[in-house]
């Protein structure tokens, strides 16, 4: 079984920050793995996971979900932006509450329930995330 | 812990980030400068830049994100004003957010070459290899055109891009926006119009399906175990018809 170290870990917690990052500003992924079953949503949900390369979910004893953390970008003047990351996570995440229906914390369990899902029994399945996802993670 | 210390932290808590919110609102802006931009044929036209500026991509980024932005600039025979604009929006399926690499003018007729910019917006304008989308300007409009129609002689990149804000100028030379286009880590095909597909496109960037509230990539499809589970899972992401990739992935499948 292949286990990430912890630098492995922290690699693929900024390699999951994949739409909002220019090439040259985004993390690499461990040497060895490879992405798979990445989602971006609309409310700014986003994660990846990872495999040993040359593997898949169904064949690698060994899988990593990544959550990335927030994007503050698209911030509007008026009217607030409620439709975005930071009032469909953080505050949802913070308080219990959800805004606009979005809870991203649902959108992590539906993530990682569907990974779950299309793997063998057994399968060790990991997380990690930067940020607001970290957080994610906790819970 | 009682029930009313948790309220009140929680109440806190919401306090503390409805603070760091309103910040990030009052601290929306945007961004403009001039600079000149030297044609495949020598002449110099000025050209103006304007950003819409959003928020900040995480609370320890130290760069806004761009909304929107207008490129304006004069024919240098008929002195006509043109603009371009393109707006900056992952979120919604349309297609947007390109990044301007090369004005050219032949013939009188305004070229432009940009690249998508963003994994989202490369699947948007359909992985273009090279990675360019490049527009002709005829009738009042700009029209999208493929690399064959693009001319062969504009080749060299003359457009800078977005500067970091505290670098950023309010007039940019020639001498200056080359100085500004050469800094920093900029790919082979952002300085050069390339003519063939090249390795690197798309490299990092997975191809992507639009679902009913977002993109997932197309392994999501792939791995299904049938055409119908495959039909399915289309349907319960809320694939439209035409983005579901069933068909093709499962072809000749029974």
């Amino acid at each position: 079984m292949t286990t990430p170290t912890d630098i492995q870990y922290a690699l693929m917690a900024g390699a999951s920050y994949i739409s909002n990052r220019p090439d040259v500003n985004k993390f690499p992924i461990p040497s060895d793995w490879s992405s798979v079953k990445y989602d971006i949503k609309d409310s700014g949900f986003e994660a990846t996971s990872f495999v040993p390369t040359g593997t898949t979910l169904t064949t690698s004893s060994e899988i990593v979900i990544s959550f990335a953390g927030t994007d503050f970008s698209q911030v509007s003047l008026w009217p607030p932006s409620l439709g975005y990351d930071f009032w469909n996570g953080n505050i949802p995440l913070i308080t219990g509450v959800a805004i606009n229906g979005a809870d991203q914390l649902v959108d992590a369990v539906e993530y990682y329930l569907q990974v779950k899902a299309s793997v063998p029994a057994g399968t060790t399945i990991t997380l990690t995330g930067h940020s607001l996802r970290a957080k994610g993670v906790t819970h | 812990m009682n029930i009313h210390q948790t309220i009140l932290q929680r109440i806190v808590k919401l306090g503390l980030l409805l603070m760091v919110g309103v910040n990030m609102i009052a601290c929306s802006s945007t961004m403009e400068w001039k600079e000149e931009v030297k044609l495949h044929d020598g002449q110099v036209i000025l050209v103006q830049r304007h950003f819409n500026l959003g928020g900040y991509l995480t609370l320890d980024a130290s760069e806004r994100t761009p909304l929107d932005e207008t490129i304006s600039f004069s024919l240098p025979d008929s002195k006509k004003t043109i603009l371009w604009k393109t707006e900056f929006n992952d979120r919604v399926p349309e297609r947007n957010s390109l990044s301007p690499l090369l004005l050219g003018v032949v013939g009188g007729i305004p070229y432009l070459a940009t690249s998508p910019a963003g994994c989202i917006a490369y699947n948007k304008w359909g992985r273009p290899n090279p990675p360019y989308i490049l527009f002709k300007y005829v009738n009042d409009a700009w029209q999208q055109i493929s690399l064959q129609e693009f001319p062969t002689v504009l080749v060299h990149a003359n457009l800078i891009g977005k500067p970091a804000a505290s670098l950023l100028k309010p007039y940019y030379n020639v001498e200056a926006a080359k100085a500004e286009r050469e800094d920093g880590n900029v790919s082979d095909y952002d300085k050069t119009i390339l003519r063939e597909p090249i390795r690197s496109a798309g490299l990092g960037c997975p191809a992507l399906i639009r679902t009913g509230d977002g993109w997932k990539s197309r392994d999501w499809f792939e791995d299904q175990p049938t055409r119908e589970a495959c039909l399915k899972f289309c349907e319960r992401e809320k694939v439209s018809a035409e983005s579901c990739p069933c068909h093709s992935i499962f072809k000749g499948a029974k």
